[in-house]
């Protein structure tokens, strides 16, 4: 090791001294949901992962040299200490499970990173540790498509971007494009959201958990979920994996092939430009508050399948019934069940009478059923089981529905935590209205019911026709298709880009 | 700098402060960062028109300070001077004013011990005037208030612990003393007043208020703060970012 790299003590490595060189001054920031007092400050390196801010417990990790990377990092530990949510604040977010917990944590950097560019300190010249290049091929190399998605959103807007594309176009050109196009929206939105100017406020919302400038990492959070599901852009036939490339990483190949050049851009390519931001931020989900009505009659069930015991078979799936049971029923028999689930959105705009959902009601024997419908009071019931377990009302008349949505996605998550078991049909029926708890219809709050219910393998229907139809299907042993309200149509088409066709199907 | 009158709601530690004092509690002790305005608020709330006298205690002080002691008069004799503390008993004739006791922490083992006999109760509190022969009581009235930078008051000794139950912990800059700066520093100066180990006081915002306007808000910045200009205008830069409802 030569002398040079030796620092004035003579040992190889600076000392880390606590509190030493420049240390950054969160107490002087004012926050309107925190209260004020006195921080920790710890020095530690300026590379990814090691500094940190905890908000409640007023800790800053931050590293201390002179430095153009050490202050843009500082100014970035200093904003989240600013803006960012405080552990119990971000549980609050997670929870209302509109994104996920790592869409939220990289949007939350692209805001950081936006405002840290906005008051001054050039990250997009500065903010860079070096390691961006590498993690970029790794996860090129190991087709991690959601980590790069992530990535790319967590570095857009600073000088580790750029590195972070070309590790990503050394493996795969195609996604270093998509990527490309990604971190370039992901700029412009946050732009966007910042040109109404609450993007660093901390003010307490009453519609959601504070700081009320997160609303818009939630949402832009939202849109890096579906990112992330997308399928990843196909690699382009041109392309060679692991090629030559120039030095911005772009893949230049040189040799020779009589395939013509393979850089123009594909159909599949592009699919993801389609998937766009909803417009709407914030709302939240009424508490779901749960009556089961008394259910005084009794139907056979028919929607679902289950398994139960038989002697005759192929394949003995219950061999320890040899021993057990003195009929020896050791093969199974497939059996119409009493499993499935049925939510129906009764809001006033749904306008059913009390003789159309009881007429769903009776074409789902066996199934359980519940009916949603919100007031906005706060209190009061918003969620009536009228059947179960093969018994069902006499009549829904009291039951207060009609008024808002306010629950459609605590409803339909009720419809899949409480199925008897997982393969059980789950119905949803709705005109694709939903609202949250100010009775205001969200793009966000739609797009969250509606990749669930996708998700889940509801089958959504519009109105009580299309239910009675696709029960009937059901109880004749046929495969029920989602008919999809044209509101979601709609909003696919304006979000995802494509058609939402009625794909769903169900055992 | 902002020069008017501006009407401000009391921060809690100081409204307690009021509420003691105009509930007619006497004793109090007032502790926290120094530079806040403990001494401020001792000598100018609660009922002060009897007069409010000032004790600063070092190690090096002796009970002339607290009691008072003969001085040459320039006639060739010597007539008595009344200290602080007996100033306070005496308060204007009628009733007794108020003694500020400063950094009582500081005091030596005696002037400890005579602050104490001062600052008993007062049936038990008495002094023989060396002069005149009279025994002095405090008169109805008499307040005290002791100031101090200990942040942890199982420190403060029991018997001086025993004569003050109420202790308030001054954590902001009291609002009088804010409407000098002006008022995009306020903010800065109240949080700062109380972060610890990055704490900046009162007095270095008065300065780079009155150093800005001349010399511009960088310069102002490095003759205040000096190695941690920078880290104050980053902090004010950050803090700039917020939107409209901060």
């Amino acid at each position: 090791m030569s002398t040079k790299n030796k620092t004035a003590t003579g040992k190889p490595f600076g000392s880390k001294v606590r509190g030493a060189g420049k240390r950054p001054l969160p107490a002087m920031l004012q926050r309107n949901d925190v209260s004020h007092g006195k921080w920790s400050v710890e020095h530690c390196q300026p590379v990814r992962g090691e500094p940190a801010t905890s908000v409640n417990e007023r800790k800053m990790f931050a590293p201390t040299n002179e430095s153009e990377l050490a202050r843009v990092i500082r100014a970035h530990e200093m904003i989240h200490a600013k803006i960012s949510p405080t552990a119990d604040q971000f549980e609050k977010w997670v929870n209302r499970e509109v994104a996920s917990e790592t869409a939220l944590i990289v949007v939350e950097e692209l805001r950081v990173n936006h405002l840290a560019q906005k008051a001054g300190f050039d990250v997009k010249t500065h903010l860079s540790d070096g390691s961006e290049l590498n993690t970029g091929e790794r996860m090129a190399q190991t087709n991690d498509w959601a980590g790069a998605v992530a990535m790319c959103i967590g570095t857009a807007g600073t000088a580790g971007h750029k590195q972070f594309l070309n590790g990503i176009r050394r493996h795969n050109r195609a996604w270093g494009d998509a990527l490309l196009d990604i971190g370039k929206r992901a700029v412009k939105e946050i732009k966007k959201a910042d040109r109404r100017g609450y993007l660093g406020d901390t003010t307490i919302p009453t519609d959601c958990p504070a700081p009320y400038g997160f609303r818009y990492t939630e949402q832009l959070a939202e849109w890096v979920d579906r990112l992330a599901d997308f399928p990843p852009p196909p690699e382009r036939r041109g392309g060679k994996k692991g090629g030559k490339t120039d030095g911005d990483g772009k893949g230049v190949d040189k040799s020779h092939t009589n395939k013509g050049v393979g850089d123009t851009p594909s159909r599949d390519g592009e699919r993801h430009r389609g998937i766009t931001p909803s417009e709407s931020v914030g709302g939240a989900w009424a508490e779901l508050r749960i009556e089961r009505c008394a259910m005084p009659k009794y139907g056979k069930g028919i929607m679902g399948k289950k398994r139960i015991a038989t002697n005759m078979g192929r394949r003995p799936r219950r061999i320890h019934r040899m021993l057990t049971d003195p009929s020896m029923r050791v093969f199974d028999r497939v059996t119409k069940g009493t499993g499935g689930m049925v939510i129906i959105d009764a809001s006033g705009s749904m306008s059913f009478t009390t003789e159309q959902i009881y007429e769903i009601i009776t074409h789902a024997p066996g199934a359980t059923v519940a009916i949603y419908s919100d007031r906005n009071r706060g209190s009061g019931t918003n969620f009536w089981i009228v059947a179960d377990k093969g018994r069902m009302v006499e009549n829904v008349e009291n039951c207060d529905y009609g008024y808002g949505n306010g629950v459609d996605f605590p409803a339909i998550q009720w419809g899949v935590k409480n199925r008897r078991n997982p393969k059980a049909p789950l119905v949803w029926v709705t005109d694709g209205g939903v609202c949250g708890v100010d009775d205001g219809y969200s793009d966000t709050l739609a797009i969250q019911c509606l990749t669930y219910a996708r998700k889940n393998k509801y089958i959504v229907v519009p109105h009580v026709e299309e239910a009675i139809k696709q029960l009937k299907q059901m109880s004749n042993g046929g495969t029920p298709k989602s008919v999809y309200p044209i509101m979601f149509v709609k909003l696919w088409k304006e979000l995802m880009g494509e058609t939402l066709h009625g794909e769903t199907e169900v055992d | 700098m902002a020069t008017t009158k501006e009407k401000t709601e009391l921060p809690e530690c100081w409204q307690a402060l009021e509420d003691c004092l105009n509930s007619g509690i006497d004793r109090v002790i007032l502790y926290g960062a120094s530079g806040i305005g403990k001494t401020y608020g001792g000598l100018t709330i609660g009922d002060v028109s009897a007069g409010a006298f000032r004790l600063v205690c070092t190690e090096d002080m002796t009970n002339f300070d607290v009691t008072g002691g003969f001085m040459p008069n320039g006639k060739g004799g010597f007539q008595w001077l009344d200290g602080s503390a007996l100033k306070a008993w005496k308060g204007n004739g009628k009733t007794g004013g108020r003694l500020i006791v400063d950094e009582v922490d500081k005091a030596s083992g005696d002037v400890f011990a005579t602050l104490l006999a001062f600052l008993d109760s007062p049936e038990s509190a008495s002094f023989d005037h060396p002069e005149t022969g009279e025994t002095v009581k405090p008169l109805a009235g008499f307040s005290a208030v002791m100031t101090t930078n200990i942040e942890n008051m199982g420190e403060i000794p029991t018997a001086l612990a025993d004569r003050f139950p109420i202790r308030i912990r001054i954590n902001e800059p009291h609002p009088n003393a804010l409407l000098r700066l002006s008022n995009d520093l306020r903010g800065y100066a109240v949080r700062m007043a109380d972060a610890g180990d990055d704490r900046i006081s009162l007095r270095a915002f008065y300065a780079l208020d009155t150093l800005r306007a001349k010399v511009g808000m960088e310069r102002a910045c490095q003759l205040t703060f000096g190695v941690r200009a920078q880290e104050v205008l980053d902090a004010i830069k950050v803090d700039s970012v917020a939107g409209k409802g901060r």
